[in-house]
């Protein structure tokens, strides 16, 4: 065989490429049959919206949805009242939210894991409730959350710190309690301070674990935050989600689809980058 | 005797030591009432079947393990935790793989002299690593280096400290045989040069005869006993090449070999008369037979 490495990549991207295609092609000739509908202006469209009813499909082709990531390429960050605000803005407010959690709990996560890490008494009695809380849909936590917040966007950013906080808190856990005996052993006899072999030995050891649960939670929490606004509304891209919904809109709610994946494909490859930096060879 | 005699005669002093470890609800014991005295600069192995408790031994030597029962004496003070006075070279090397060989050293030099400049802390982790003959290799990261420069760095890291006493736990035995002969010369020139008071644990009967003044022979455990202490009758300025041409040589070499693969086994048990835990024999196998060495430390010990 003749496969090497750049050529697989090499055959691979064409694969890719073909499939894509064939994709697309499908996806024109499935739709091309209701061309009165492609052609209208998508603002329009949307003013009919009912046409749904009246027997055409309102499913857009390809060239709609390209027109329309157009358009909001071209103004992401409109302004045209509370219902009808840029891509951009709402993708903003989404990941305001998604940080903001997601930090929170990173700041919970990793003292707390060290903790558990390193204390066997605290990882015995504090697994019974890591174990309960984990499976619970952090949806499910919405309702407590917006009786006791009173505050739907601070509902929301809790929702995220509670799904994040589990993959970091475990992972960071393990992490800690698995690094190497000998290493601590080289921390000891060194008389190194417990803060410093925390913060020169166990925390560099651990790291790499540490990053997978981090990858792990910013995946869940990019999942989640799209449920959540569709619950909470007001803003967020999985409240524009559901708002094109309701406009029937579907070429708008596959532009959502298209950019809610490539934002989470984006913050999934940058802790992956993170994750190669702190991964050290044994 | 003075003191200073004393303290230098006895400048480790293991005091009847006991480990027992519960393995599923009943009590081994490792070894029991332990006495060994080592002497200032003194470069002393321990050799043995594995499992009889020369690890613990070290671990317990270094701090990071306690006796269950018994105190070790370094010094003039009791042993309460690991020290900076006593590097351990640890027989998996032990480096951090996500430093850098000189980032290995300076954490350890920048451990023992907390308020030197950086500066300062690079250039003596810098001649800590010449000394083992890596110059060149100080931004290697461990991965990128073989075993036996691993145990190189390992080496510099616990001489950067300018340690007291030297730990080793089998440093060489993942070796292959070339390496660790250049090892063994360089740890014996390095220990006479820095005067080093040394316990190195051992399995290779060679590597113990080329290096050690004294050798701790233990019985196979659990109940490990230090059957013998064999002085070492080659001359202080032996060569590890032409070593076996010794007239020596041979009387040790058959000694320590005739313990490993029967005394150890028959002896645990069967203690020969006059056997005393506490004062344990003290031999010198050489041309002219075996004959039992009374230094004036066994005397002064009871
Ligand atoms: N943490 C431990 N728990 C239980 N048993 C142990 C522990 N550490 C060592 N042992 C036992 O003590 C004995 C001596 O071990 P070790 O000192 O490592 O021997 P050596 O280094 O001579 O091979 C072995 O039988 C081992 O199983
Ligand atoms: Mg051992």
């Amino acid at each position: 065989m003749i496969a090497v490495g750049s050529s697989l990549n090499l055959r691979a991207a064409l694969v890719s490429l073909v499939i894509f295609v064939l994709f697309i092609g499908a996806w024109q000739l499935g739709t091309s049959g209701k061309s009165a509908v492609a052609t209208v202006d998508p603002e329009y469209a949307k003013l009919l919206g009912q046409s749904a009813n009246t027997g055409k499909s309102a499913m857009p082709g390809p060239a709609d949805v390209a027109q329309t990531i157009w358009g909001h390429l071209k103004d992401p960050f409109y302004v045209r009242g509370t219902n009808d605000k840029g891509l951009g803005i709402q993708l903003g407010f989404s990941l305001g939210r998604v940080a903001l959690g997601y930090i929170l709990a990173l700041i919970v996560a990793l003292p707390l894991g060290f903790l558990i890490g390193m204390s066997p008494l605290m990882n015995k009695a504090l697994d019974p409730f890591i174990q309960i809380m984990k499976p619970v849909s952090p949806l499910a936590w919405m309702p407590l959350a917006l009786y006791t917040i009173k505050d739907s966007g601070i509902s929301a950013i809790f929702v995220i710190f509670i799904c994040s906080l589990w993959p970091m808190l475990i992972n960071t856990a393990f992490g800690v309690s698995s690094v190497r005996k000998e290493w601590l052993n080289v921390a000891a006899t060194l008389e190194v301070s417990p803060l410093r072999k925390a913060f020169t030995v166990i925390l560099p050891a651990a790291a790499p674990t540490i990053l997978t649960g981090m990858r792990i939670s910013i995946g869940i929490a990019w999942l989640v935050i799209v449920a959540a606004e569709m619950l909470v509304g007001g803003t967020g891209i999985g409240y524009f989600v559901w708002n094109e919904w309701n406009n029937l809109s579907i070429t708008n709610v596959i532009v959502a689809i298209l950019v809610i994946g490539l934002v989470g494909m984006i913050l999934d490859q940058a802790l992956a980058r993170v994750a190669r930096a702190v991964t050290y060879p044994e | 005797m003075t003191d200073t005699s004393r303290t230098n005669d006895r400048f480790i002093s293991i005091e009847g030591i006991a480990r027992r470890f519960s393995t599923g609800g009943i009590m081994t014991a490792v070894f029991e009432n332990l006495w060994l005295p080592i002497a200032r600069g003194e470069f002393v192995c321990m050799i043995g079947h594995s499992g009889c408790g020369k690890t613990t031994v070290l671990n317990i030597l270094a701090g990071l393990d306690a006796p269950s029962e018994g105190s070790v004496i370094v010094d003039g003070k009791a042993i309460e935790g690991p020290s900076l006075d006593r590097a351990v070279i640890f027989q998996g090397h032990a480096l951090l793989p996500w430093r850098s060989v000189l980032g290995n050293v300076t954490y350890a030099v920048s451990s023992r002299w907390r308020d030197k400049s950086k500066a300062e802390i690079e250039e003596k982790a810098k001649a800590a690593i010449k000394t083992v003959g890596l110059a060149g290799n100080e931004a290697k990261k461990p991965a990128a280096l073989s075993g036996g420069m691993k145990q190189r760095v390992g080496i510099a890291r616990a001489l950067s400290i300018d340690p007291k006493i030297m730990l080793m736990d089998e440093p060489f035995s993942a070796l292959d045989a070339l390496t660790r002969g250049t090892l063994q010369d360089e740890v014996r020139r390095i220990c006479l040069e820095t005067g080093q008071t040394v316990f190195m644990i051992t399995h290779d009967v060679d590597e113990a005869m080329f290096l050690a003044d004294k050798i701790v022979l233990m019985t196979n455990g659990p109940q490990a006993r230090i059957a013998e202490i064999v002085e070492n009758p080659l001359p202080k300025d032996r060569e590890r090449t032409g070593l076996h041409h010794h007239p020596d040589y041979y009387p040790l070499r058959n000694h320590l070999i005739d313990f490993l693969v029967s005394r150890s086994k028959t002896e645990r048990d069967n203690r020969p008369p006059g056997y005393d835990q506490r004062h344990p024999p003290i031999v010198r196998p050489d041309a002219n037979g075996l004959r039992p060495a009374a230094p004036a430390i066994h005397r002064a010990a009871g």
